[in-house]
């Protein structure tokens, strides 16, 4: 499924934050993407289950959650598993092309990576 | 112990009417805040950086300050960034930090509001106070925003809600919110219009054209829409990241610009930035002040140069042209693309920060501070460029991170 992604802030996004960004809670408010029902009953999908979303730049697994959302979008909120779909170009601007992303969705039966598997991911071998 | 009117160091909404409850110096109770803000608050004291680290070790502060100081002197070119989550004194001695290392220095509103800044410096910025908004405005515009979930008191305090001295409620207040998705905020609206993602340029410019005679090809609901905010008494457009982060970027601050500046033509009208982190303005503000720049400013020719896309923290990375890193009071591994992350890794970089963050986990050097807000006090810049006194509400033995800075400045001239 091809669908254009959307990132932003969220409620639960900043109270989480503020708890930790280490916290299992932070983990299940922003490692999400929201989803029209229509679509993710296209994909199989059920609200919870995870899904891999694909850039040109990286991949990331996240829960969906049903949204009134459009069909041809998601919305995942800010925070390290958004970041992982976006590129480091900004034009001149300073700032990433972080709304507006073409990204490939597909049900997955992998897990959420956790902060640290993502770090380790990422940044493993290299601090 | 009740602390009435204290200002809230979340967001840039700056709610100065806060009353948080304290007992044997810890918070037990907030009241009026929303609900980041009594989650930052209550929670302030978990997941605190316990100790100052070198390489994973415990370590005192004087040693964790002067590794940093190390580092930072021996580096050829050296990022400071962040800044946006403290006070005005701390961002006033980072500048001033990154002056004395011949630094690059940039705040996060290089991946917030920069393009913000850049679409001002082209076409200028019809500005008001929130208190005029609140005392006039008749027909408010959220475009590319989203109050509800990012700045959850705004349209209670400042917009849609209060009593107003000419505009009572929100009975006499038409509110209109322009969007790519159905938000929260979409539903508070009186009129809600939604565009399709990277149509933002496009659409403001026809209206722009249309205020000119000339927009035919705009929808009729976005003709409808200019004809009210041309027969407003007094307007205000709000608009957030959904401008900046889409493509276009400053282009489309640029056009919602003009777009206003045009209005006043036929009334008075108005528009503000969402800012998001509380002082991410008095970021923009102090370095401005100082150096003549608010953002992406380098020091390596011993003046002041600024050029986004050079010198922005994002591009630094991306290139790898920085071989040492001083981040305060921001968590660039959770806000930048994960590309950026690995070359914060391999280079030596030095945290500050009151709470564990993702980039303190892969920090060389983690020093922690008070909470600026909630642990020292400070002056912070509001959405709207208010400056308003940050209280102290509960002590602790940590450092500000004015204080740190300042010890670091002291070693680097020694």
């Amino acid at each position: 499924m091809k669908i254009v992604l959307l990132s932003g802030r969220t409620t639960k996004q900043g109270v989480t934050a503020e708890i930790g960004k280490t916290s299992d809670d932070y983990l299940q408010n922003v490692a999400v993407i929201q989803l029209n029902p229509t679509l993710m009953e296209q994909m199989g999908a059920k609200d919870g289950d995870t899904v891999e979303v694909q850039t040109a730049h990286g991949s990331a697994v996240v829960m969906c959650h049903k949204s009134d959302i459009g069909e041809n979008m998601g919305f995942i909120p800010y925070g390290p598993w958004a970041n992982l779909l976006i590129g480091t170009e900004t034009q001149g601007t300073g700032m990433p092309d972080s709304k507006g992303v073409e990204a490939e969705l597909k049900k997955t039966d992998k897990n959420v990576e956790s902060v640290d598997e993502l770090l380790a991911r990422i940044v493993e071998g290299r601090k | 112990m009740i602390h009435e009117d204290v200002v809230c160091p979340f967001c840039g909404c700056l709610c100065d009417d806060i009353a948080v409850t304290t007992e044997d110096n810890m918070i037990t109770d907030v009241k009026n805040g929303c609900a980041i803000s009594k989650s930052k608050f209550m929670n302030h004291h978990l997941n605190l950086l316990e100790s100052a680290l070198v390489d994973n070790m415990k370590v005192s502060l004087d040693e964790a300050v002067g590794r940093a100081v190390e580092i930072l002197t021996n580096a050829d070119n050296p990022l400071i960034y962040g800044l946006s989550s403290t006070e005005c004194e701390a961002q006033r001695h980072a500048i001033h930090l990154a002056e004395l290392l011949g630094a690059t220095i940039d705040q996060t509103a290089s991946v917030c509001h920069g393009p913000t800044i850049l679409g001002t410096q082209d076409a200028g910025c019809v500005k008001c106070t929130l208190g005029e908004v609140k005392n006039r405005a008749d027909l408010i515009i959220y475009w590319g925003c989203n109050p509800a979930e990012a700045h959850i008191r705004h349209f209670r305090r400042y917009s849609v809600f209060p009593e107003g001295l000419f505009r009572k409620s929100k009975k006499e207040r038409e509110v209109v919110v322009v969007d790519v998705r159905n938000t929260a905020s979409a539903r508070i609206a009186t009129t809600f219009l939604q565009i399709a993602p990277g149509t933002d340029f496009e659409t403001i410019s026809l209206m722009r054209a249309y205020l000119k005679g000339k927009g035919d090809a705009l929808p009729d609901e976005f003709k409808n829409l200019v004809e009210r905010m041309k027969r407003c008494e007094f307007g205000i457009m709000f608009f957030g990241l959904g401008l900046t982060m889409s493509r276009g970027k400053h282009l489309n601050v640029d056009a919602a610009l003009r777009l206003v500046r045009d209005l006043n033509e036929y009334t008075k009208f108005s528009i503000t930035p969402m800012r998001g982190h509380y002082n991410v303005a008095g970021a923009g503000s102090t370095m401005a002040w100082i150096t003549g720049y608010p953002f992406a400013v380098n020091f390596s020719m011993g003046y002041p140069v600024s050029n986004p896309g050079e010198f922005s923290a994002v591009d630094v990375l991306a290139r790898k042209e920085c071989d040492a890193a001083l981040i305060i009071a921001s968590d660039p591994v959770a806000n930048f693309p994960a590309e950026s992350w690995k070359h914060l890794a391999d280079i030596p970089t030095i945290v500050m920060d009151p709470k564990v963050s993702l980039t303190s986990r892969i920090a060389k050097v983690s020093i922690p501070v008070a909470t600026a807000g909630i642990e020292a006090e400070g002056t912070a810049y509001r959405m709207d460029g208010i400056p308003l006194r940050l209280k102290k509400v509960v002590d602790t033995t940590r450092l500000s991170d004015a204080a740190v800075l300042s010890r670091m400045i002291e070693k680097v001239r020694a």
